[in-house]
């Protein structure tokens, strides 16, 4: 595998080649408009570009099949990459730059089950928020030459789209995503299986999720762990609602969890203090458990706009052990 | 702070409260809810839960009270007004109603018949408030632009009134008429309405002609029948140009408005001649119901009737030996000539420049004058010698529903503004 260098999830970003990102008018795209504008390619190109807005764009230029432009000759450029037909029209040396070959395959492993689909009164739902997510993460890395693909768990596993980084690729990615919707129960830990088995190559997988799991992430880390052991880079991005973290006061008479509705849980969130600990407790052993095993993870609000919590992350990155 | 109608302002109170009732009404929290994380939430006694009471929400329900008040206090016209008393009476005196050698006792006259509640103004070119001796008499000509700044500086300090009525005392002068009425009218249209106390008529010119007086009347047969009537009433007999004591053309280019020399002439203008039409004329202390047009009188003429508005109606003067009256009362149509009053007036015409040998008389200031003041002093006045009725404009104080009703716009927009915000952090997903 080909180290991305300047991809924004490079682990280590060279000061003098990044810049820090430029906030512009795109950024901070309104929660509200991911829902309004149908258009996730567009949602997906305005958070992109505002995320990496003044990042250094590496194309990758080398010896692949496409052809990315011309830049002039350069002393210890080899001779057999001089553009000769060029050199006879123009008089000038000027070498041929083709766009790499995919440098990576990554996969994002979008969680569909029925616990995604929920929305609380002031916000996104998780699943709208992870496809946002997914196809802003879908747009930067094949914008780097990454091979992307799409899997998606809920009623059952599905390899929506297997990691390619040719040019349309997106477009079907998207499509994939838009038809993503919640319902079921499954374990993250299946679909993780279903991604490593699916290829051979070392990659990425990026899990975004709500990881409320029902042997509390125990087959989840098994499965992450096992990606790891063969050093794929697993990054798990935790998606959460206020009012599921005991942040934002909700009412009702008894609560239910989507994915198993009955028997319901007849209790009061507020006013107790025990739920929000209780969620921030068992979100806090999960991470220190995936962290041991080389998995990164991020926990991100659906309070927070997309681009925020990226920059966010990637700050975090950025930032020396 | 007074409002015209303070029901409304009641009723924007009650509104008031609407807002607030909307946001205590809150749904009941629903009996079953999803949550994803219920399972963390186990152990804990089962209540039923209450709405949390959001902030946010306070601002925009007092901004929707506010704007509700705002909009309600607005249009109930409240205004600023100062302690007030009673109705304050102001009579404007031309001071050219007198004789100028009579000045003095027209003073002394006014200054008797004033009271704490009556405020006499003397005006020519300059006005005053009659408080003192030694009053200084202005020499030069009355106008009623002077008139008027004395009432505007005289109505300031009396901001204290419920009300002020302005009673004018003058008499129609050509000159001191167009530009001061105009002025006085478009600053309160409905509050002046001008009282003519005297006009240089003698009350017995309506009354006939003595002896076997003869008039002649030039004209087409719909134009001199009415007024050959009128004059039989009066008691004219027919004559000839020759021998008549009275003419009445209805052609100024007629030669004989310009060559008889022994007569009483009048000539009616014809439409077209003069500036604009009139709808009702003043002879004296009485009315005519008229049509006809304004005068632009020659010079050396006088005025001997006037209009409504005070602009000229008829002028006479002398002319070797004989006397010329122009009018613009149209005698040949609409309402004069079937008018009761028509005969007398234009009998009153007809002795215009007997008047003219008539001066002011005795009396410092013209006896109807005189009556106004006094009744006026005495609180009997009579509505219809009362020429002005209230004042808005300095009475009624400042009025407040201009900046109440931008301050409502401004509360609307800030509940808008905050409704949007609200709005968006309220959009719910459901996917």
């Amino acid at each position: 595998m080909v180290a991305s260098c300047g991809s924004v999830f490079a682990p280590a970003i060279r000061p003098d080649v990044v810049s820090r990102p430029v906030k512009t008018d795109s950024s901070l795209l309104p929660l509200h408009l991911l829902d309004r504008t149908r258009d996730l390619e567009l949602i997906a190109r305005i958070i992109a570009r505002g995320f990496v807005s003044g990042l250094h764009r590496a194309p990758f230029n080398g010896s692949g099949l496409d052809f990315a432009g011309h830049r002039p000759y350069q002393q210890g450029d080899e001779l057999r990459r001089v553009d000769w037909r060029l050199f006879g029209r123009t008089d000038r040396h000027y070498i041929r730059e083709y766009r790499e070959d995919a440098n990576l395959r990554a996969w994002i492993v979008v969680d569909a089950t029925a616990s995604m689909g929920y929305a609380e009164e002031s916000g996104v739902s998780k699943l709208r928020y992870a496809v946002v997510l997914a196809a802003v993460l879908a747009h930067i890395m094949l914008g780097s030459g990454d091979a992307v693909g799409l899997a998606s768990y809920g009623e059952r596993v599905r390899l929506e789209v297997v990691p390619r980084s040719r040019r349309g690729h997106l477009h079907d990615l998207f499509l994939a995503l838009q038809r993503v919707r919640a319902g079921g129960r499954s374990s993250a830990s299946l679909a993780l299986d279903r991604v490593a088995n699916s290829t051979q190559r070392r990659g990425r997988v990026i899990l975004i999720s709500d990881l409320l799991e029902r042997d509390d992430g125990n087959a989840l880390i098994s499965a992450a762990s096992r990606l790891r052991a063969r050093d794929d880079e697993v990054i798990v991005l935790r998606v959460l609602t206020p009012a599921e973290a005991g942040l934002r006061p909700a009412a009702a008479a008894e609560w239910y969890d989507p994915e198993s509705p009955y028997p319901g849980v007849p209790a009061a969130i507020e006013g107790g203090g025990e739920f929000p600990a209780r969620v921030d407790a068992y979100y806090r052993t999960l991470s220190e458990r995936l962290r041991s095993q080389g998995i990164e993870y991020v926990g991100l609000s659906t309070a927070e706009p997309v681009e925020k919590a990226l920059r966010r992350w990637i700050a975090a990155r950025r930032a020396p052990a | 702070m007074t409002f015209a109608s303070p029901l409304l302002l009641v009723a924007g109170a009650t509104l008031s409260l609407v807002p607030v009732l909307l946001h205590l009404l809150r749904p009941a929290p629903p009996e079953r809810a999803p949550l994803p994380t219920a399972r963390f939430i186990g152990g804990q006694a089962p209540s039923r839960i209450r709405f949390a009471r959001r902030l946010r929400d306070l601002p925009l329900m007092l901004l929707r009270s506010l704007f509700l008040l705002l909009l309600f206090a607005a249009v109930a016209e409240p205004r600023f007004e100062a302690r007030r008393a009673g109705t304050a009476e102001i009579v404007l005196i031309d001071a050219e109603a007198a004789p100028a050698a009579q000045r003095g006792a027209l003073l002394d006259s006014i200054r008797a018949l004033a009271s704490s509640r009556v405020i006499p103004v003397l005006f020519d070119t300059a006005a005053g408030e009659i408080d003192g001796p030694g009053q200084p008499a202005a020499p030069a000509r009355a106008s009623y632009a002077v008139a008027l700044r004395a009432l505007r500086t005289r109505a300031g300090t009396l901001a204290s009134a419920e009300s002020v009525r302005v009673t004018l005392v003058t008499a129609p002068r050509w000159g001191a008429w167009t530009p001061g009425t105009t002025a006085l009218i478009a600053a309160w249209p409905s509050a002046i309405r001008l009282h003519t106390v005297r006009l240089p008529v003698s009350a017995s010119s309506d009354t006939g002609v003595a002896g076997a007086a003869r008039a002649f009347v030039r004209g087409d047969e719909d134009e001199t029948r009415f007024v050959a009537a009128a004059l039989a009433v009066l008691g004219y007999g027919t004559g000839t140009v020759e021998n008549a004591d009275l003419i009445v053309l209805f052609d100024t280019t007629d030669a004989v408005w310009t060559t008889t020399t022994s007569a009483t002439v009048i000539a009616v203008l014809a439409n077209g001649e003069t500036r604009r039409s009139r709808d009702a004329v003043l002879l004296g202390d009485d009315h005519l119901k008229a049509s006809g047009l304004a005068l632009e009188p020659p010079a050396g003429s006088r005025i001997v009737a006037a209009w409504s508005d005070g602009a000229p109606a008829a002028v006479a003067w002398d002319r070797d030996g004989s006397c010329r009256v122009l009018t613009g009362i149209d005698f040949r149509a609409g309402a004069a000539p079937l008018d009761p009053g028509f005969p007398a007036a234009l009998g009153r015409l007809s002795a215009a420049c007997a008047d003219r040998r008539d001066p002011h008389g005795d009396s410092p200031l013209d006896p109807g004058a005189l009556r106004l003041l006094a009744g006026i002093a005495a609180g009997d006045t009579a509505p219809e010698l009362v020429a002005a009725a209230s004042l808005p404009g300095v009475s009624r104080g400042r009025p407040l529903y201009r900046p109440l009703l931008v301050l409502a716009l401004l509360v609307a927009l800030a509940e808008t503004a905050l409704a949007f915000r609200g709005d968006r952090n309220r959009t719910t997903l459901r996917r």
